[in-house]
């Protein structure tokens, strides 16, 4: 079986928008799959001599006639390929957690992730010219040699300007959008600590550059006691002297190693960044309990949208929750 | 230059009318009501007032849904007209919006949307009817000016898809609050409006779309009266099925509220006889006997059908002279609260009622309320229901 180069194309573009649609992690690369994207879209564009977006007075029957249908394949193409979208985002997500059983699902909300968003969007804006494309008769072949040699160049690579435009938007996106906050996504059970201890687990996160940026995200089980509030959970942070002595007996006060264990189910310092079109660095997760037994917690972290930390920005986010747990910050 | 076979267009072929679905649709559906109505009564019959509306409701929906589906588009027949064709549209459009306006966050759909739902599934039917499903039809069962219409129908619908569902992407990015605006539609109704614009929207431009039918022509036979009394029957049914949830709540704001029938859960013991001896001893000493007491339980329902409900209860001891509060059940009332049912909303609601004692000698419990309906939020009313227990055990409940 023999495809033609239309056909080719309209299968990479569509393995492309899955790998975008999957769970694979893209470490920071993804506008490079979207560039790689739109880079497809204009060859297939040119190579259906946009018939997809031409008026009908330019074409005559058989083209009208072609579009037409090629728009009422793609209505009930889009359907299934969004099913199609769903199916690979739930094998690759099934692949990539195989071999992660500690840890679980992000707790952040960041909405549809830009990922999902650009998937979604090729979809919409390409259906029809892929089910062009792939139809061998009928289509129209590229246009050439009709006009002369400035249209022929304005018509050929005038497209192409949409790549760079495309990086610079994204590039102003990531380096000058404001922050957005992105709050606590699934709602999950709290525990820990001892008697009189009230244990709640807390996320959120702030989003650089949208969708299409990074996200500094946390989780954190936070405790408090009526006098101090501190997370549990994560051996980095140790707990209060006063907290520590909750978990005690009279006479005997455990190591904090026993009290304190690694619980990244709950507590985790980064596990809840998410890199796709731009990479997070230097995470630093702090905890400073005051005079009056509040937990300022604290997650500091990188974000560079380009490699060797080129136009990188510093991204926070925090959790205030005062010794008798009330929340006086969060996102 | 020889001339060009003009190819006949292909027609459906319409077939003979025959009785269609509907008849036994119908016998079904009243059989079903009968059964329900029967095996209600048979178990004590205590929940056919509350329960009989909603079944009645659905039973019309059924035979709704029945005649619609039965009624052909023929040449001359309502569904085929333009203006109806638009009308549905515009329903079918205003429906997609309610779905969205009154759906809540979560999974949980509330009555009103599941309400809307369901009208939705009436009027995708109906816009079937009305352009034969020919934009979903088979290639081979659309003639050549059937398959360029639906064609263009998709590429017109095509946009207006990839405009909502993009302002439904950008919305998600735009800001935090948008995004939570977007995930609260897309996480209940929402999902349904994608998923009827995903499979409706071409049908719905091509009925806007498609040319009205010619008239019928001077010797065309006419419409068997048996169809066209269908038609007729199928609109004044969706009239109803679309008017009676909006004259029911009407009626919440109007009708008096009523009651189920006084269950007297602890019916009062009769004081013991006095017997014995005159002179035997202890004779003629007062008999100190306790008064007789009840108490008393009813449902009563603000509106019919789109209603709320408050469970009463009620217990009182009298002697003959007044009725007053059993002694030391101060705690004897627990919170008894107004329950929205289906379409209503019940705000203000006082859950344990006050008590008071009359200048003749009744002991009287008030609750209070103010209900709304839910298709028509900006009416609303302050409902007050009494029980009224006189000096001799009798109730009365006042709405």
């Amino acid at each position: 079986m023999t495809f033609t180069r239309r056909q080719v194309l309209v299968m990479a573009a569509a393995a492309v928008t899955a790998l975008l649609a999957s769970a694979l992690p893209l470490h920071g690369f993804g506008i490079v799959v979207v560039v790689a994207l739109a880079g497809l879209d204009i060859l297939l564009l040119q190579n259906t001599a946009w018939l997809a977006f031409r008026h009908g007075s330019g074409l005559d029957e058989r083209q009208t006639a072609l579009r037409d249908l090629a728009y009422r394949r793609g209505f009930r193409w889009i359907g299934l390929a969004a099913g199609l979208l769903l199916l690979a985002l739930f094998i690759s997500y099934v692949a990539v957690t195989a071999g992660a059983s500690g840890l679980k699902e992000m707790d952040v909300d960041t909405g549809i992730t830009g990922r999902i968003v650009v998937a979604m969007a090729e979809l919409l804006i390409m259906m029809p010219t892929c089910v062009i494309a792939w139809r061998e008769e009928g289509t129209p072949e590229p246009e050439s040699g009709a006009a002369g040699a400035g249209q022929e160049f304005q018509r050929r690579w005038v497209p192409w300007l949409v790549l760079p435009a495309i990086l610079t938007a994204w590039l102003a996106a990531v380096i000058w959008l404001p922050s957005q906050s992105a709050p606590r996504g699934s709602m999950s059970g709290s525990g820990g600590g001892p008697s009189g201890t009230t244990c709640q687990e807390f996320a959120g996160g702030t989003m650089a550059g949208t969708e299409f940026g990074a996200t500094v995200g946390f989780r954190a089980d936070v405790c408090w006691d009526g006098s101090v509030a501190y997370v549990l959970g994560d051996p980095s942070l140790p707990l209060p002297l006063r907290a520590l002595r909750d978990y005690g007996a009279p006479g005997f006060e455990p190591p904090e190693s026993w009290v304190n264990p690694a619980q990244p189910l709950l507590s985790g310092c980064g596990l809840d960044n998410l890199s796709d079109f731009a990479a997070v660095g230097q995470t630093t997760c702090t905890e400073r309990i005051d005079a009056s037994g509040t937990m300022h917690y604290t997650v500091s972290a990188r974000v560079s949208p380009i490699p060797f930390g080129i136009a990188s920005r510093d991204v926070s986010v925090a959790l205030v929750v005062t010794g008798n747990g009330k929340v006086l910050e969060q996102p | 230059m020889s001339a060009t076979p003009v190819r006949e267009p292909r027609r459906r072929r319409l077939v003979a009318k025959r009785p269609g679905p509907a008849g036994v649709l119908l016998a079904l559906a009243v059989a079903l009501l009968v059964l329900v109505i029967v095996t209600l009564g048979a178990a004590g019959g205590s929940d056919i007032p509350s329960i009989l509306p909603t079944l009645g409701y659905l039973t019309l929906l059924f035979v709704t849904w029945g005649m619609v589906a039965g009624v052909r588009r023929e040449p001359g027949s309502w569904l085929g007209r333009r203006a109806v064709r638009r009308g549905v549209v515009v329903a079918i459009a205003a429906d997609c919006v309610g779905v969205v306006a009154t759906s809540s966050p979560g999974a949980q759909l509330g009555s009103a949307t599941v309400l809307l739902l369901l009208f939705l599934v009436l009027l995708n039917i109906a816009l079937g009817r009305a352009t034969e499903r020919m934009a979903t039809a088979p290639d081979g069962s659309v003639d050549e000016r059937q398959e360029a219409l639906r064609n263009r129908a998709h590429r017109l619908a095509y946009p207006v898809f990839a405009v909502i569902v993009g302002a439904l992407l950008l919305a998600d990015v735009v800001s935090t609050q948008s995004r939570t605006r977007t995930e609260h539609v897309l996480g209940s109704g929402g999902l349904f409006i994608f998923l009827e614009l995903l499979f409706v929207l071409p049908a719905m431009v091509l009925a806007v779309i498609e040319a009205a039918p010619p008239p019928p022509e001077p010797g065309a036979p006419a419409r068997p009266r048996a169809a066209n009394v269908q038609a007729r029957v199928a609109v004044a049914l969706v009239v109803m099925v679309f008017a009676l949830p909006f004259l029911a709540s009407v009626g919440v704001v109007v009708l008096p509220p009523h009651n189920s029938a006084v269950l007297n859960t602890s019916p009062p013991v009769p004081p013991p006889q006095i017997s014995g001896t005159p002179g035997a001893p202890g004779a003629g000493d007062q008999q100190v006997t306790s008064p007789p007491c009840g108490e008393f339980m009813s449902t009563v329902y603000a509106g019919w059908g789109v209603s709320a409900e408050l469970p009463v209860f009620a217990a009182a001891c009298w002697d003959g002279h007044r009725a007053f509060e059993p002694p030391g059940s101060s705690s004897t009332y627990g919170p008894a609260c107004w329950e929205p049912s289906t379409l209503v909303t019940v705000t203000a609601a006082q859950c344990t009622p006050t008590t008071a004692t009359g200048i003749d000698g009744t002991y009287i419990l008030t609750w209070r309320a103010t209900v709304s309906p839910e298709l028509l939020p900006f009416l609303s009313r302050h409902v007050t229901v009494q029980v009224i227990i006189d000096e001799n055990g009798h109730v009365e409940i006042h709405g």
